[in-house]
């Protein structure tokens, strides 16, 4: 093989870039338009025809950061449309992997991706070498806790291969425990931390009335099942999401887009889950969001880094709590035969509502998929924050728009969010 | 020779985008192969691809690319002499990738005493398609590519020769 360094000026896995384009007429704006890449699509058509085992496996491709997200929606609308409950320390064990991959997707975002936007940083490399590095050595570190349980329980790292319809192909022992156990009480310091140093950033005094929407459960805090609600008075079972929510073709973007029922947008993911859910934290979470200050009552979009934080620390706690109370089941799953019917379930991805929807036929097969992902459920939002947040800041230099934009949109943390500088930013002032 | 001394082989990717599949497979052929060293496949995560360096002092990172060169092209770049070009900085679905990895990893002290990375020349990364035929003949190259590197520090199972 040669040994030779070729000038190469383009990207791997460009699924997409994101594109922001911003009409301005007397020096108002009269319109935007936002497009990224949406992935889930070719998946919808993947899975006619497969088996519903596979969707678990399957559709955890669809994201390398968020997989137990798509599983857990995916096992949990087999389930209905199987008619079967899984409940107990399999229940238990699928929210402690939840609890797993909120912690390494919120700690990634946070500290690599958005927390360089409020520190005047190009990204998490420069922040690193300009006196940050143990932030982010403490980030990797904490991190880490997140990558254990879903490996402990999903099999490994990345795409976990251990969840299935019905449960899991294998259980822990409870004595197994016991490392990771240790591991998550070290990280429960590191996420205190961590959501001091968040907190501790300034941020852009901009709210909106956004219509929050998350999963709501009486008991805990949202991650796998609850009704569907808002803040502005909606409470749904999810198999009424259809009749509440639609997904449209937008000219200006080949992504669906989510909106209300009555073409409202609508937000979803921590923020909403903080404001709807509360009361459902954890002491030690609820504590540490009034040590630093963030309203009870988070209008502003870019506390959302914050609210990962807040939620990273309690998905530690209910690790620990899961742990300390499992008792092992009798059975690694919940048998059942095939049959045809219709499943739908959500549950919370960290970065929102995430809806699956399966038709299945007599022997088990996949008739159609549906699934809609936070990230085309927030679009309309996003688009209508960065009408609404440039606004005033339209006579200011195109670079300095471009990253409040950036910054915007990494609210979200969306799947185009982890490109340093993922936008094209493109201002019509006619 | 044990074998943590072997390099760690890290292939990343995403299975069902095309050409981006190539590093993934060029790890799971370096298993059928019997390399006896350690070997993980990746999505393409900055924060986990720097835990992973961790212990190891010698590293070997595979990914796709893509520039004007032909398809199939390996660029190969030692990590330590410069730092890397701006194409592995991908813009993948949170990927925040090998670039940054590096990068990081040597802003925090952290990079591999030797730490190779393999960038294979790719040309489709659609989700959902086939890889072309000029990739698909790099695995096997990569595959002997290692086993020579190998051979280098210790001795090697007899299919390796």
């Amino acid at each position: 093989m040669t040994d030779k360094i070729i000038k190469v000026d383009m990207l791997a896995r460009v699924e997409g870039e994101g594109a922001f384009k911003v009409v301005v007429r007397d020096g108002k704006i009269v319109g935007t338009e936002f497009r990224i890449f949406e992935p889930p699509r070719f998946f919808e058509a993947f899975l006619q025809g497969r088996d519903h085992t596979e969707a678990p496996d399957i559709t955890a491709r669809i994201c390398g950061i968020c997989p137990v997200a798509y599983q857990m929606s995916s096992v949990h609308a087999m389930e209905m449309a199987l008619g079967i409950t899984v409940d107990g320390p399999l229940r238990d064990l699928r929210r402690l992997l939840y609890c797993g991959e909120w912690i390494e997707s919120h700690v990634l975002h946070a500290a690599m991706l958005h927390a360089p936007d409020f520190l005047g940083y190009a990204g998490a490399i420069e922040m690193a070498k300009d006196g940050h590095g143990d932030v982010v050595k403490l980030a990797l570190e904490y991190k880490k806790a997140g990558n254990a349980i879903v490996s402990f329980i999903g099999g490994r790292e990345i795409h976990p291969i251990n969840v299935r319809v019905g449960g899991f192909y294998k259980v822990p022992r409870k004595a197994d425990f016991a490392p990771l156990r240790e591991q998550l009480l070290r990280a429960r310091d590191l996420a205190e931390t961590f959501v001091d140093w968040t907190a501790s950033f300034d941020f852009p005094d901009k709210e909106r009335d956004y219509t929050m929407v998350s999963l709501a459960h009486g008991t805990e805090y949202p991650m796998n099942e609850g009704r569907v609600v808002s803040n502005k008075g909606l409470d749904i079972a999810v198999t009424d999401w259809p009749a509440h929510f639609r997904e449209d073709h937008v000219a200006h973007s080949n992504a669906l887009q989510g909106f209300m029922v009555d073409g409202g947008a609508y937000l979803c993911g921590p923020v909403s889950r903080f404001n709807n859910a509360y009361d459902q934290l954890s002491d030690r979470a609820k504590a540490a969001t009034q040590r630093v200050g963030l309203p009870r009552d988070c209008k502003n979009p870019y506390r959302s880094i914050t609210v990962r934080a807040v939620e990273s620390l309690y998905a530690v706690d209910e690790a620990l709590r899961i742990i300390d109370t499992y008792e092992e089941p009798d059975a690694p799953f919940v048998d059942y035969a095939p049959r045809a019917g219709i499943g739908m379930a959500a549950t919370e991805a960290p970065r929102g509502l995430l809806f699956h929807r399966y038709e299945l036929t007599e022997d088990g097969s996949i008739k159609t998929a549906q699934i809609v992902p936070p990230t085309s459920q927030n679009q309309p939002s996003i688009e209508q924050d960065l009408q609404s947040f440039i606004a005033d800041i339209l006579d200011r230099p195109d670079a300095e728009i471009l990253h409040l934009c950036e910054q915007t949109i990494r609210n979200y943390d969306p799947c185009i969010s982890c490109a340093t500088h993922f936008l094209e930013l493109d201002i019509d002032r006619a | 020779m044990t074998a943590h001394k072997r390099p760690l082989v890290i292939g990343i990717g995403n299975p069902h985008a095309g050409d981006d599949a190539v590093g993934l497979l060029v790890a799971q052929a370096l298993r059928r192969a019997g390399y006896d060293g350690e070997v993980v496949e990746n999505p393409g995560i900055a924060a986990d691809l720097i835990s992973l360096f961790e212990g190891h002092d010698h590293v070997i990172l595979i990914d796709a690319c893509r520039s004007d060169a032909a398809p199939g092209t390996i660029h190969q770049f030692d990590a330590n002499d410069a730092p890397l070009p701006p194409f592995l900085t991908p813009v993948s679905s949170h990927g925040y990738g090998v670039g940054e990895a590096v990068e990081l990893a040597r802003a925090l002290g952290m990079l591999p005493a030797i730490c190779m990375v393999w960038a294979i020349e790719g040309v489709e990364f659609g989700v959902g398609t086939q890889m072309t035929p000029a990739v698909a003949r790099t695995i096997a190259k990569c595959v002997a590519g290692i086993g020579d590197i190998s051979a280098l520090s210790g001795s090697l199972p007899p299919h390796w020769m």
